[in-house]
């Protein structure tokens, strides 16, 4: 067999080696930030770093920064040694990088000024969504034809996963990012409600599933064996857990919606589905553990081995952890608490975190030609790491269950809620905030730690720009009497079509039937459409990130109707782009807030100047700026043009007289607020706080007939 | 702690020992590490493992594979978790054996309905069954009743300004002794009822809809007097004293 040499390129590893390792201690200090601001609000400081605008900030930056850069650092090292080829293109893997690493600075830039979404984990503005696009296709191109170009017939297993997360990202990031632009920065969600809820959650659990785990599985096949020097456990497991994972994970999403306002049956499949992860997801982690057998003796001595088994254990842990949440009454005790960020934490902390770590630890010595700098700092970063996850895991789990069981509680009688004020049971798990900051700290000193002996070991090598290798100059003859899955392995393309029908038949079950039955039956609305103002204030909620601790998603349960109101219906939702359900109640939920008459308009003004002057001890942080900031008008049209075309009623002569209508009822808002020495000059009403509390004042309102349409409908008729 | 499970046992055991059996898992997880650690670690030294008859012929990088089998636990875990999967599924919506969300709430109510009748049958019985003193005890019950429904309204409606404690926050600190419009409960009911032009306090019996309740509310308050809140705005208003 006639061989060639050619050269693989380190340089692009090393640039997302360095991204990665940069922005995860960024992320997670500004994780440790917001922490802080959960035990003392005064770590609130300013508009721009409040905790709204930079929780999106610090999930971002861990998730799309952090674990992204690696996941390409990963891929970038492994594929082209997998395929015996270099890369097809060094000018898209500059694209890819340089792309990605400015779609990241986008999101430093406009997440504090707070231009989101509104939807979790896709945060990102819409100029933000097609530049991911671009950079994403780019990757892909150049991943996939590197694949086409290969030398070696048969694809690993790392293949696999890489090829499955990318397709299931593209698809993900293209359905969920389905918005209509009203402005150069800002969108409305294509979909309302609990259509967008559902859609949300199909992207929102898979962006878990398919970023932070099915590429990290790729890389655990590549780096574990490669580090370990022993042979993969069963090859067997691998097809299996590999196809089960890929078509399971897709169906799995509206766990994250239980007891909500989506239609039952698509709850019942989030949960049996999310059953059926247990056996897949442990399936790789005990292809990860087994493979070890026989290096075990190694485990002890060798960072990076040390740092893969705790990634391993804690993926193992994270994904049955996630399918026992997903069982109702479980889910009904934990959802909306702390208890979900320590799971979270320990996939992102444990599996994700760690298994970096251990990439980093084998993969920089070897591309700086060394040794590692020093095995005993190494040894330090691992107990300060893995004592961190568990002094933050649990800590908040005990956060968790109190906040779940005081929620619910009834007092002996049975006819009150035991604890009917929401600040009490915050009050009680502020302790477990302290814990967890702890063990954020002591990961945040474990990664720094790292920083230092990997730039050591880099000082101490020198940077191998380029790994030469012999190859065969052609492909190797396709093995057929070796199975069927042998005979796949070998054939790329006919490989991506059957990953393709794997990733996509669950979405295609779960939201097309949903999103027609909508467009044929639509559901009746409960409540009005928002007047101007109003609208202008349900933007400025958007914008604050009022929605990273506020639910609108009441539960039918009677310890929640009673505290919050009526429970959600998919009619309450009709209007709503994006929906603002929540995920997380470190405050109360705020579906109803409108129907308290007891929550005047001067309360609101005052709870929001400084919250602690009407809830002593709260931690929400104050908004005085929004007294001051001047609202703005000069969009208003164009939002409720846009929303027409999604299909928000408003007529001609209601957009047409937009401005006036808006000055009215901000008039009678200042009114109400002068009564009490406010001193608002009626002819600055126009101030952002003044449009949120019109928005408060409505919210979750229900109406036999809309106020808004009646009205104008009225007023055209005279 | 103590506290959590005194609740535990009250609320949902079964999601509560799920959620503690994770952290056992967990903890599991870490000594089985640990333990493969120190074993195979004295294993290894003595008798390095040699698994070579399984290993499948193809090799890429340096990475073989290995022919094992899966392991039998792992298959019926995933067989058990598929057929929980289906019977769920029947039994939610084919068969209808369990409830779905809405049909549990309204059982949800009606359990608590069905005690309160069970607990009211008990004190007409009570009532009925004659003696002087036990009608005194109903007495006592019902006027307790109420103050209790008072609370209740006070938390949900007039804690917001006036604070859980009736220390006073945007409203006045309803525990002194010193009223801005009156401090017997005729007065008290008149401001409740019909607010207070000018401030935040609304009139409240179109919202709470009927005079007993505004007068339990009224009850509930000067049933406050001379208690210490924890943050108590200074007085306001003029001494009353009944």
């Amino acid at each position: 067999m006639s061989t060639e040499t050619i050269r693989y390129d380190n340089k692009v590893v090393l640039h997302f080696l360095i991204a990665s390792t940069l922005f995860g201690v960024v992320g997670m200090m500004v994780g440790l930030l917001i922490a802080m601001q959960l035990t003392n609000p005064a770590f609130n400081l300013g508009p721009w770093l409040s905790f709204g605008r930079i929780r999106p900030l610090h999930t971002n930056a861990v998730i799309f920064a952090f674990v992204g850069n690696a996941l390409f650092m990963g891929i970038y090292y492994s594929l082209p040694r997998l395929c015996k080829t270099p890369m097809i293109s060094p000018l898209l893997s500059k694209i890819h990088f340089w792309g990605w690493q400015a779609i990241i600075v986008s999101a430093v830039i406009t997440l504090p000024l707070g231009i989101t979404s509104g939807k979790e984990y896709a945060e990102l503005e819409w100029p933000i969504d097609i530049a991911i696009t671009l950079v994403w296709v780019a990757f892909g191109i150049n991943m996939l034809g590197t694949i086409y170009k290969r030398r070696e017939r048969h694809m690993y297993v790392a293949i696999w996963f890489y090829v499955a997360s990318w397709l299931a990202v593209a698809i993900l990031h293209i359905v969920n990012s389905i918005e209509l632009p009203f402005s150069y920065f800002h969108s409305f969600s294509y979909f309302a409600g609990v259509q967008d809820a559902l859609v949300q959650w199909w992207y929102g659990h898979n962006a878990v599933a398919f970023f932070l785990t099915t590429p990290y599985l790729g890389m655990m096949y590549y780096f574990l064996p490669k580090a370990a020097n022993r042979p993969v456990f069963s090859y067997r497991l691998s097809i299996i857990h590999f196809w089960a994972l890929v078509f399971i994970y897709m169906w799995a999403g509206p766990h994250h919606l239980l007891y909500s306002a989506v239609p039952d049956w698509a709850q019942s499949l989030g949960t049996v589905f999310s059953l059926m992860l247990i056996a897949p997801s442990w399936g790789g982690m005990l292809n990860g553990l087994l493979t070890l057998r026989g290096a075990w003796d190694r485990v002890r001595e060798d960072a990076a081995l040390k740092f893969m088994v705790v990634a391993i254990t804690c993926y193992g842990m994270a994904t049955f952890e996630g399918p026992m949440l997903s069982l109702k009454n479980v889910n009904a005790l934990a959802h909306y608490t702390d208890y979900i960020i320590g799971h979270v934490h320990v996939g992102g902390l444990g599996w994700n975190g760690c298994l970096t770590f251990g990439v980093l630890y084998w993969l920089v010595p070897k591309l700086f030609g060394t040794k590692l700098y020093s095995q005993k700092l190494a040894s330090w970063h691992f107990w300060l790491a893995t004592l961190g996850i568990i002094f933050y895991a649990v800590a908040l789990y005990f956060a968790g269950i109190t906040q779940g069981l005081m929620w619910s509680q009834f007092n002996e009688e049975g006819d009150m809620l035991k604890y009917p004020n929401f600040l009490e049971t915050v009050l009680q798990i502020i302790p477990m905030y302290y814990v967890r900051a702890l063990g954020g700290s002591m990961y945040l000193i474990g990664a720094l730690v790292m920083c230092y002996n990997l730039w050591k070991t880099a000082r101490e090598g020198d940077f191998i720009a380029e790994d030469e290798a012999q190859v065969p100059t052609r492909i190797g003859a396709l093995q057929t009497n070796k199975g069927f899955h042998r005979k796949l392995e070998g054939m790329a393309l006919p490989f991506t079509v059957f990953s393709v029908f794997a990733v996509i038949i669950g979405g295609l079950f779960e939201l097309v039937p949903v999103i027609m039955s909508e467009v044929k039956n639509p559901s009746k609305p409960l409540v009005g459409i928002y007047s101007p103002l109003e609208l202008e204030g349900r933007e400025i909620y958007r914008k604050e990130g009022c929605v990273n601790c506020h639910s609108q998603m009441i539960r039918p349960f009677r310890a929640e109707t009673e505290r919050y109101g009526d429970y959600a219906k998919p009619g309450d939702y009709v209007y709503e782009h994006p929906f603002l359900w929540g995920s997380r109640r470190i405050g109360p939920d705020l579906q109803r807030i409108g129907e308290r008459p007891d929550l005047t308009a001067i309360w609101h003004y005052n709870h929001m100047i400084d919250p602690q002057t009407t809830s002593p001890d709260s931690i929400m942080p104050p908004y005085p700026w929004l007294a001051e900031n001047e609202l703005d008008l000069s969009l208003t049209r164009s939002k409720m043009r846009a929303l027409r075309i999604l299909g928000v009623p408003y007529s001609d002569k209601m957009i047409e007289s937009a401005l006036t209508d808006m000055k009215k009822q901000a008039e009678g808002i200042s009114r109400e607020l002068n009564k009490f020495d406010k001193n608002i000059d009626p002819e600055q009403w126009q101030t952002e706080l003044i449009a949120l509390i019109a928005y408060l004042k409505v919210l979750g309102v229900r109406v036999e007939e809309d106020p808004v349409l009646s009205e104008t409908k009225a007023e055209e008729e005279l | 702690m103590s506290d959590i499970m005194k609740m535990a046992s009250l609320d949902s055991p079964a999601a509560v020992w799920i959620i503690f059996l994770f952290i056992l898992v967990f903890m599991g997880f870490l000594f089985y590490v640990a333990l493969m650690d120190k074993n195979h670690a004295d294993d290894m030294a003595a008798k390095p493992l040699d698994d070579s008859d399984l290993l499948l012929d193809h090799e890429i990088d340096g990475i073989r594979e290995l022919d094992n089998d899966l392991p039998p636990w792992w298959i019926k875990l995933f067989y058990v978790s598929i057929i929980f999967a289906i019977v769920y599924m029947l039994g939610y919506h084919v068969v209808d054996l369990w409830n779905l969300p809405d049909a549990e709430y309204v059982a949800e109510l009606q359990k608590v309905e069905t005690e309160d009748q069970v607990k009211k049958a008990n004190m007409n019985s009570a009532g009925s069954s004659g003696s002087g003193a036990a009608s005194g005890v109903v007495e006592v019950d019902l006027k307790a009743q109420a103050l209790a429904s008072g609370k209740k309204l006070f938390i949900q409606t007039c804690a917001a300004c006036h604070m859980a404690d009736g220390g006073g926050g945007l409203g006045p600190n309803l525990t002194d002794k010193y009223w801005v419009h009156g401090g017997d409960k005729a007065s008290i009911v008149k401001v409740i009822s019909e607010g207070v032009p000018g401030t935040a306090m609304v009139a409240w019996l179109a919202i709470l809809q009927t005079e007993e309740k505004v007068e339990a509310v009224a009850d509930y308050i000067l049933s406050l007097q001379g208690t210490t809140p924890a943050n108590p705005l200074p007085p306001k208003g003029e001494l009353y004293t009944p």
